[in-house]
């Protein structure tokens, strides 16, 4: 497990294909506060990463096109700066996700409310 | 006893015993003893002797003759001869026991005519038999002079210089003698045998009683001649005996060599057959005429079950059902009308191992006139050879039929995970903003809050159609299968305008993915279609473009022939190679990593199906990295199409 990021820290990056998810993400995670920025694949997630302030989780799906969750989650952990970002991957797909060593937590989809909540809180306070 | 009788008694005593056994020269002597203890006179006992030798040498058995002549050596006949044939001649003719100088006059001259003969004599014994020799007339002359010539020198050189001047005259009577032998070898030893006989007695007559050449010559020339005809007699006769017993030889080295070659081939034919019951597989002759077995080896026996003295002088039709025989006798007589081998497999009913297979290869045995003689068969008894091989063949079709199911049986397995990642995205979506909801409604009141509620209720709406369309494609999958997939057509739809309006449906789709969109629809196009399901395939190819198109221009096309109605849906995406083209339009089979293009994979199998379902035909073209098209044709009126097929 990465350290945990510092409190003051309150943004959260959504990186998810369906449009649909993303929106109930950010909204779900806008009502308890925090600052929220989505991208709806990997590609589009690196290029938004240096414009903004540094988020405290990364939410990752792991099926996008163009460049997919396991694709980036490589890419992030090769970039000084972004590198130490803790990641929780939002998947439908399990088992495979369970074996995925650069994620720091795990959110099963259909996504439970209070799971997700615990989640951020460990990580963003 | 008068000289006469002794003489006649002697030949006669000479003939029986030629007649009556081998005897030989140890008799002779025995003879010639006991006569000499009868008469009490050495002479007559020689003359007896001399008669009895005379009367033996022509009716004596060949092997005889062959035995006292042929298998002495040289010497020993000069020995004989010279030393003591001629001598006792004397003896007999002089009637006293010769001088010494007598003797050896003698002697030296029967010597000198041996000396002289013998090459003359072996000449002869070396020539092939009478029957077998071939000569030219100028060869008979030469022949004939060359004997004369030898007779000339013998005559010259044994009593020419030796002879008093008064006995000179009588040389003209030897020249009979050199025809003689030369007509004995001829006309044969029978006929030369006969007239040496018939010549001797006349001599022999005509000195005792003094007539025809040997009268008015004084004793001692009478004798000489006497002499000399004996000498001549003995000595031809030898010479014909001597060649007989070559031929005898030759032919009993020919009898010897047939014998040899009989049991040669006796031997191989041993061999052969040894070969032939020792092989494992049946080998059977028919006779080409008849088509029955004339024979057949060990392993035969054992395959049809029995004895081959039963099977042999039989046909097929003896042994095995019509049916069979019928096809036997058919490929026999198509390999006899061939002339050459032919390799067949048939199956046979064995008395012995019931149902067997068998591969026979017939070949004919061509006689000397060229026809057919034989039909020879060699079969092998493959029905274990076969069985197996149908085994394996089973075995190979079992694993691929297992490898066929286990293959799709993990495809099915893959598109249902697939498909449960599928479901679960927008259940998920419906899950959080229901929740979210519940959460929002507990809140208190607000206009941000409403507009939240209003956006989550939006959502819930779109997610439950997406559910929705996924369950009607898995729906239509499964209609597919079940042969069931239905369109429900309608009578002249303006096309363009549901191609353009679906199109503007689904912008924000393409929009979303960055894709500019360029239609290029032509105006007016009226078709028998059915709408929904022209909207769905439109939809499944935009969603496909905006997933592959990776934000390339994306392009539609609808144009008429008057006949049928056109799709073109192109992208500038990330295209297909030609295994990926092959597989594209297969179920549940993915052309990409569902990690990178999420989606069920199902679009372009029902697309098809829809094409096919208007009487119409889908055709993609792609390269990799250079995107795809994707071509729809069907008739204007397929019901009207269909009425004409």
């Amino acid at each position: 497990m990465a350290e945990a990021t510092p409190h003051r820290c309150r943004t959260i990056l959504i990186v998810e294909d369906d449009a649909a998810i993303r929106t109930a993400l950010q909204l779900a995670l806008e009502m308890e506060g925090y600052h929220v920025k989505s991208a709806s694949n990997g590609k589009e997630a690196l290029e938004l990463l240096p414009r903004i302030e540094t988020p405290c989780l990364i939410l990752l799906d792991l099926m996008m096109p163009i460049m997919n969750g396991w694709e980036f989650a490589t890419a992030l952990r090769k970039d000084m700066v972004l590198a130490p970002i803790p990641v929780a991957l939002v998947t439908a797909y399990s088992e495979e996700a369970t074996q995925f060593e650069e994620a720091q937590a795990l959110i099963k989809k259909p996504v439970d409310l209070d799971l997700l909540y615990q989640v951020v809180r460990k990580f963003c306070g | 006893m008068d000289d006469a009788s002794l003489i006649l008694s002697g030949i006669a005593l000479g003939v029986l015993l030629a007649r009556g056994g081998k005897i030989g020269l140890p008799a002779l002597a025995g003879l010639a003893l006991m006569l000499y203890l009868l008469d009490r006179t050495l002479i007559g006992a020689a003359h007896l002797t001399i008669s009895a030798v005379l009367g033996w040498l022509p009716f004596s058995r060949p092997e005889e003759r062959r035995e006292f002549f042929c298998r002495q050596k040289p010497t020993f006949e000069l020995l004989f001869f010279s030393l003591l044939l001629i001598p006792m001649l004397t003896v007999v003719i002089t009637e006293r026991i010769p001088t010494l100088e007598v003797w050896f006059t003698h002697s030296i001259r029967a010597a000198l005519a041996m000396v002289i003969f013998t090459p003359l004599t072996y000449l002869v014994i070396k020539r092939p038999a009478p029957a077998q020799r071939k000569m030219g007339t100028g060869r008979k002359i030469l022949r004939t002079g060359l004997w004369i010539g030898a007779s000339a020198i013998i005559i010259l050189a044994a009593f020419g210089p030796l002879l008093p001047e008064q006995y000179r005259s009588t040389r003209l009577a030897f020249t009979l003698f050199p025809i003689l032998i030369s007509s004995a070898i001829l006309f044969g030893p029978l006929q030369h045998s006969i007239n040496l006989i018939v010549i001797s007695l006349l001599s022999l007559v005509g000195y005792g009683m003094g007539y025809g050449p040997f009268q008015g010559e004084a004793p001692e020339a009478r004798r000489l001649l006497v002499e000399l005809l004996t000498l001549t007699l003995g000595w031809t006769t030898w010479i014909i005996n001597a060649q007989k017993q070559e031929a005898l030889a030759v032919e009993a080295g020919l009898e010897k060599t047939v014998n040899e070659r009989t049991d040669a081939l006796r031997g191989s034919e041993t061999f052969l057959n040894a070969v032939l019951e020792n092989i494992p597989d049946m080998i059977f002759v028919k006779d080409a005429r008849t088509l029955k077995f004339v024979r057949f080896n060990r392993a035969g026996e054992e395959l049809i079950g029995r004895p081959r003295s039963e099977m042999l002088g039989k046909s097929d039709y003896d042994f095995f059902p019509k049916e069979q025989a019928d096809h036997f006798t058919t490929s026999d007589r198509s390999v006899l009308a061939s002339g050459g081998t032919q390799e067949v497999e048939e199956r046979i009913s064995t008395q012995a191992q019931g149902e067997r297979w068998l591969r026979t290869k017939k070949m004919p045995i061509i006689g000397s006139e060229g026809e057919p003689q034989f039909i020879v068969g060699i079969s092998e008894d493959i029905t274990v050879k076969r069985e197996a091989e149908h085994h394996r063949f089973r075995l190979i079709e079992e694993e691929a039929a297992r490898r066929e199911a286990e293959k799709n049986l993990a495809l099915r397995n893959e598109f249902l995970a697939v498909a449960a990642h599928e479901l679960r995205t927008p259940v998920s979506a419906l899950k959080l903003g229901t929740e979210l909801g519940l959460k929002l409604l507990g809140l208190p009141e607000s206009e941000e809050h409403r507009a939240q509620l209003r956006e989550l209720l939006q959502m819930a709406c779109d997610e439950s159609l997406q559910l929705q369309r996924l369950t009607e494609n898995l729906v239509d999958v499964s209609r597919i299968h079940e042969g069931r997939f239905q369109v429900h057509f309608q009578r002249n739809t303006d096309l363009s305008t549901l191609i353009e309006k679906q199109i503007d449906q689904l912008r924000p789709l393409l929009e979303e993915a960055h894709c500019p969109i360029h239609a290029e629809i032509t105006p007016g196009i009226r078709a028998t279609v059915d709408p929904d399901r022209i909207r769905h395939l439109l939809e499944h190819l935009l969603q496909n473009a905006a997933k592959f198109g990776q934000g390339t221009p994306v392009e539609v096309r609808l144009r008429s022939n008057g006949a049928q109605w056109t799709m073109e849906v192109s992208d500038q995406g990330i295209g297909m190679d030609a295994d990926t083209l092959s597989r594209l339009f297969h179920p549940f089979e993915r052309a990409t990593s569902y990690r990178n293009f999420p989606g069920l994979g199902l679009g372009l199998f029902i697309s098809r199906e829809i094409i096919a379902a208007h009487g119409g035909n889908t055709c993609v073209e792609g390269e990799p990295g250079h995107g795809a098209r994707f071509i729809f044709s069907a008739p204007l009126d397929p019901l009207q199409v269909e009425k004409i097929a």
